[in-house]
């Protein structure tokens, strides 16, 4: 089982947190308030279009969602491999942080 | 937010077009008219200009290395099958590598044989009118043993032959000068037109004039330093 950067674990929970409204913008946004930091375009479109071909992610579009004289916008949206993955990445993360204590406590002392 | 007219340039949409699909394509030009939206509300079409072109350079940089990364991992996915195959299927396989090895190795000495073969004698000027005539025998295979007579029959008949030159090769002759002898194992004899068709650069007398007489020789600068010392 191949293990997923940070930034593609960080979009695959954006898309899953955003259900229906996750489309290029929006996931962008939902990682800049995830991590508080400005993302460059690329940081986030490139592994974006990595998981969409390693077949985490798919896209669709709604009907009626064409902007102003403008193509429909492309939603981002969980495969089910994608959402296996989700679970696989949450056990890993919980136990790699199991029996940690709060550190910024741990460390002010 | 005033929606500015924003507009992926052709040929940077090419450039894009050789990484993602037209999916991911109106995914960043929506993001980047957002951005160039922004920038320009706060400071102005010329600045959004040049925040826009740096986001594209990024963004291909970004897609040139990702796609980069991917055709690895797709060699690495596909070289991974293959070995299996491999594995399952070892008699056919082993056909199947044999069969295409000795193709390519055939191809290959083919390849360096013709190279070979072409890389002879390119300085003759003539080179391209310059034809062989052989004597097809009996058995399917050709000979140049032909009768003396057929180049000048050639020259005077055909009139697309411009000039004939027979070249009569004497393998293994001893040649005297004054008391010392030499066996000579390249010398032929042949007609004055051998300078017209063959442009062998001389190192001294003229090619027009060296074969005329019947007794007259042309010697290389090696056999020259042989016979008469230096």
């Amino acid at each position: 089982m191949d293990v997923l950067s940070r930034i593609e674990e960080m979009l695959l929970l954006a898309i899953w947190k955003l259900e229906h409204n996750a489309y290029g913008i929006s996931i962008r946004e939902q990682v800049e308030r995830d991590t508080g930091v400005k993302w460059m375009s690329g940081a986030i479109y490139a592994p974006l279009n990595r998981l969409k071909k390693s077949g985490y992610v798919k896209t669709f579009q709604a009907e009626g969602s064409a902007e102003k004289g403008g193509r429909p916008r492309v939603y981002y949206r969980l495969t089910s491999l994608g959402k296996d993955k989700l679970v696989t990445l949450q056990e890993v993360s919980q136990s790699i942080w199991l029996g940690v204590p709060d550190l910024k406590k741990e460390f002010k002392s | 937010m005033r929606q500015e007219e924003f507009r992926l340039p052709r040929a940077v949409r090419m450039l894009f077009g050789l990484f993602v699909d037209c999916e991911m394509l109106s995914t960043i030009e929506e993001d980047l008219a957002q951005r160039y939206a922004e920038a320009a509300a706060a400071s102005g079409t010329s600045y959004a200009r040049l925040r826009s072109a740096g986001a594209m350079l990024s963004l291909l940089v970004s897609f040139a290395i990702e796609s980069l990364l991917w055709s690895l991992t797709m060699f690495k996915n596909y070289l991974k099958v293959a070995l299996r195959r491999i594995r399952r299927r070892k008699v056919y396989a082993f056909i199947n590598i044999l069969g295409l090895s000795i193709g390519l190795a055939c191809f290959m000495l083919i390849g360096l044989w013709v190279e070979d073969e072409l890389s002879f004698d390119r300085f003759h000027e003539n080179k391209d009118r310059i034809f062989r005539v052989l004597n097809r025998m009996e058995d399917g295979s050709a000979s140049y043993s032909l009768t003396y007579a057929l180049g000048p029959a050639l020259e005077a008949q055909y009139a697309e032959v411009e000039v004939a030159c027979r070249v009569w090769p004497w393998y293994g002759s001893l040649v005297k000068y004054a008391d010392r002898s030499f066996m000579e194992f390249n010398i032929a004899l042949t007609d004055p037109s051998f300078f017209q068709v063959f442009s062998f650069p001389l190192l001294k007398g003229d090619p027009a004039t060296a074969l005329q007489d019947r007794l007259s020789i042309v010697l290389s600068e090696e056999t020259a330093r042989r016979y008469f010392g230096d």
